[in-house]
């Protein structure tokens, strides 16, 4: 990893996601506006993590009959994907005005306390759920990798934790110091590069491709590959992303902690 | 032009291959084929049904991860395909980490 590159890893992890939380209107119990609860929240970190503060913000709103478990957060009544990184999600929603990439910032999402919609999330039970969806998401970037997550698999308990602490955190350089065998890899120790890509035309969303390191590809090549012909942005980090970027290089710069670099793709 | 989206193609189908882990029981069918744009979570309620009715299993691709629930199978094919198949280890208690 060169100097800059460590600059700017350290710079997109400490980011934050400005949140503006409203109630679901359909679980305001009492009468009385509730205030909405302003949050700052690393770009890399989860929705579920906040659940707590939140729920004790607005207990007094809404009648005390829902599972802590259940609580979920939406966007213009669209659910959020708890497994998603908040970041990526602000990317999802992010538009165009006057070909520039408009971040809705702050984010203005709804929590929502019951009626979870168990169509469209995973089941959530707790912060254990979130822990294992990560842990899984970190060995199946490792497995595409090198073949095999071996490297994760041997992380000790104490690496574990402090790994996943730094992914809650944005604390890139504690991260690194545990990920050295499968974070920030040079190309030709790369079999297949972690990528995960949103373009709200593919059936479910989010889509991975086996783009092999090996072929030295630039970003909007990658995109053409998987969705044909592009003429919209492409954001990754909340950042405008130029086409002739390196994939691999991207992947390195601007991977989320499970390893996985997550790309937006937004129609003009 | 019709945008050519090559994620998911209805028409095709995937061999999985499941193998059980440790003491899990074998299946009578271990081999079978699935359409490519279903979401894994249909591999994990297959082999609920199959284990008579359990309730929980833990799926694992080529032994080194749980795939998410919404995961495309032609996503994981894919990235991950052994030969021409998608291998996936189950067990009845939680194996590798």
């Amino acid at each position: 990893m060169t100097e800059l590159e460590v600059q700017v890893l350290d710079e997109v992890w400490s980011g934050f996601v400005p949140l503006k939380i409203s109630l679901s209107k359909h679980d305001i119990s009492f009468s009385g506006t509730p205030l909405d609860y302003y949050i700052c929240v690393p770009r890399c970190s989860y929705l579920p993590l906040i659940v707590e503060n939140i729920s004790k913000h607005f207990d007094q709103y809404t009648s005390t009959d829902y599972v802590q478990d259940e609580i979920w957060f939406s966007y213009k009544s669209i659910p959020l994907k708890w497994h998603y990184p908040i970041g990526f999600l602000l990317d999802i929603y992010s538009s165009i005005l006057y070909n520039t990439v408009i971040l809705n910032i702050p984010f203005e999402i709804e929590v929502n306390f019951r009626r979870f919609p168990a169509d469209t999330l995973l089941p959530y039970k707790g912060l254990k759920s979130l822990y294992t969806i990560f842990q899984n998401s970190l060995k199946e970037s490792c497995a595409m990798l090198l073949g095999t997550s071996a490297p994760v698999l041997n992380l000790s308990r104490e690496q574990e934790d402090k790994v996943w602490n730094c992914a809650k955190t944005g604390n890139y350089k504690g991260f690194a110091e545990s990920t050295r065998d499968f974070s920030g890899l040079p190309q030709e120790n790369c079999k297949l590069i972690p990528v995960k890509i949103y373009y709200q035309k593919l059936g479910n969303g989010i889509m991975l491709h086996p783009f092999q390191a090996s072929e030295q590809k630039n970003v909007l090549d990658a995109v053409k590959e998987v969705v044909g012909e592009f003429q919209g942005k492409i954001v990754a980090q909340g950042i405008e992303i130029p086409g002739e970027s390196d994939l691999h290089w991207l992947w390195k710069c601007l991977a989320h902690p499970d390893n996985f670099l997550y790309i937006t793709l937004l129609d003009s | 032009m019709e945008p050519e989206t090559k994620a998911q193609d209805p028409g095709k189908s995937i061999i999985v291959n499941l193998k059980p882990v440790a003491n899990a029981p074998i299946l009578k069918k271990t081999k079978f084929k699935i359409a490519s744009d279903k979401p894994f979570g249909s591999i994990i309620n297959f082999v609920c049904s199959q284990l008579g009715g359990k309730d929980r299993v833990f799926l694992y691709c080529n032994s080194s991860f749980s795939p998410s629930a919404d995961s495309v199978i032609s996503d994981l094919f894919n990235c991950f395909k052994v030969g021409n198949e998608l291998i996936i280890n189950y067990a009845i208690t939680e194996a590798w980490g």
